[in-house]
């Protein structure tokens, strides 16, 4: 079966992306097992060493699946074949990792519009994946 | 050190930055401490996890100028900031972490919130001291900038720290700078440095930049080279 990796941050962008991608599904001729991935920045600095590491993921689950509820919601309403997962990490290397070790077929994600200076110094997690991605990547553009 | 002395400013900005880096922290231990609790007790140990943590600042401030006068103190305190320098440019650990507060009791969350404070009050008085170099101005300064940050914006510096992953970088060469600056300038070693030495003053704050980013980012990429199974904390397996 042909399997998707839809990276979901809860930024506008990102639940646009989702909402365009499912009216693409009819491209397909089987209906794609959609993966829904969530990438939590890691705590740095003291909070590791004090908080126990069961409340740090616990904090991690609950933001994840506030930034995930909107794409599920889209998602159940389509009747979408799909599975979520919340990961921490830096998001582009672990957006590529879980493309890679998952065996998924695509990568699909909404690029964050950034002005012409701004991309260029920052890049962006899309940029990232998009260069060193071992999988096709659609970027979601609208 | 008067306002129109460029070094003023110059210890200005690295105070604001030493309270950037080292204080968003503090407020976030706190908060992610009383998670569990039920919401009145959560809120008053938010409350007073934060005025512990500007009290603390305060007593250790009005210390910190007296002891730094003292020999060899200086000398500890560089050496406690390339630490906590090193330390700031380490990642979550994947599944070290700490085991032993799991209790969501507000017994747990109070030891968990003093302790916080103690460590990290000290982590940014001496900083701040070190950057001050003995104006009590400053000092004043830096600890009324830090309030703010620990009390309303702990999730814009986190937020700040996560799309800008350089803050936290400067954040640590700074220390070095300030550490190499407080070696040199201890009771015991300012003289010889001044008569023998006066190279030092920038040789020494430019080592302890190198050393803290060059361990820092070693032991980082270590860390990281034992790469993990990806953890996938959603536990949605059950669903297809």
């Amino acid at each position: 079966m042909l399997k998707f990796l839809l990276a979901v941050d809860g930024s506008d962008v990102s639940n646009k992306a989702v909402l365009d991608f499912i009216k693409l599904l009819d491209w397909y001729k089987e209906t794609p097992e959609i993966h829904l991935v969530n990438v939590q920045h890691p705590l740095h600095g003291n909070a590791p060493m004090l908080i126990d590491k069961v409340r740090i993921n616990e904090y991690h689950q609950e933001k994840g699946m506030k930034e995930l509820q909107a794409a599920r919601e889209t998602m159940n309403k389509a009747g979408a074949n799909y599975q979520f997962h919340i990961i921490v990490g830096d998001p582009a290397e672990m957006i590529l990792r879980y493309g890679s070790e998952k065996q998924c077929d695509q990568t699909i994600l909404g690029p964050r519009k950034l002005g012409a200076v701004k991309g260029l110094l920052l890049g962006s997690v899309a940029s990232k994946v998009m260069q060193l991605s071992t999988i096709p990547v659609l970027l979601m553009k609208s | 050190m008067d306002i129109a002395n460029p070094q003023f400013w110059v210890a200005v900005l690295q105070i604001i930055a030493i309270d950037i880096v080292l204080g968003g922290d503090n407020a976030v231990v706190i908060a992610l401490a009383c998670r569990r609790l039920p919401q009145k007790q959560r809120n008053q140990g938010i409350f007073w996890g934060v005025f512990g943590a500007i009290a603390l600042r305060v007593i250790l401030v009005s210390f910190a100028l007296t002891l730094l006068a003292i020999s060899f103190l200086k000398i500890i305190g560089a050496l406690l900031l390339i630490w906590i320098g090193v330390k700031l440019l380490q990642p979550e650990p994947e599944n070290g972490g700490h085991e032993i507060n799991a209790s969501t009791t507000l017994l747990g969350a109070i030891k968990t919130i003093i302790i916080a404070d103690a460590i990290m009050s000290v982590d940014n008085v001496i900083a701040i001291a070190g950057a001050a170099k003995d104006s009590i101005g400053l000092v004043v300064f830096g600890l009324l900038v830090s309030v703010p940050i620990i009390v309303w914006s702990s999730k814009f510096v986190m937020k700040l720290m996560d799309r800008f992953p350089i803050v936290i970088t400067i954040g640590a060469g700074l220390l070095g700078w300030i550490a190499g600056d407080m070696a040199i300038t201890d009771t015991v070693t300012r003289e010889w440095v001044n008569v023998n030495a006066s190279f030092l003053h920038w040789l020494s704050p430019v080592c302890g930049v190198l050393v803290i980013i060059m361990i820092g980012k070693w032991l980082a990429a270590r860390a990281l080279k034992k790469r993990m199974p990806i953890v996938d904390l959603a536990n949605d397996t059950d669903k297809l």
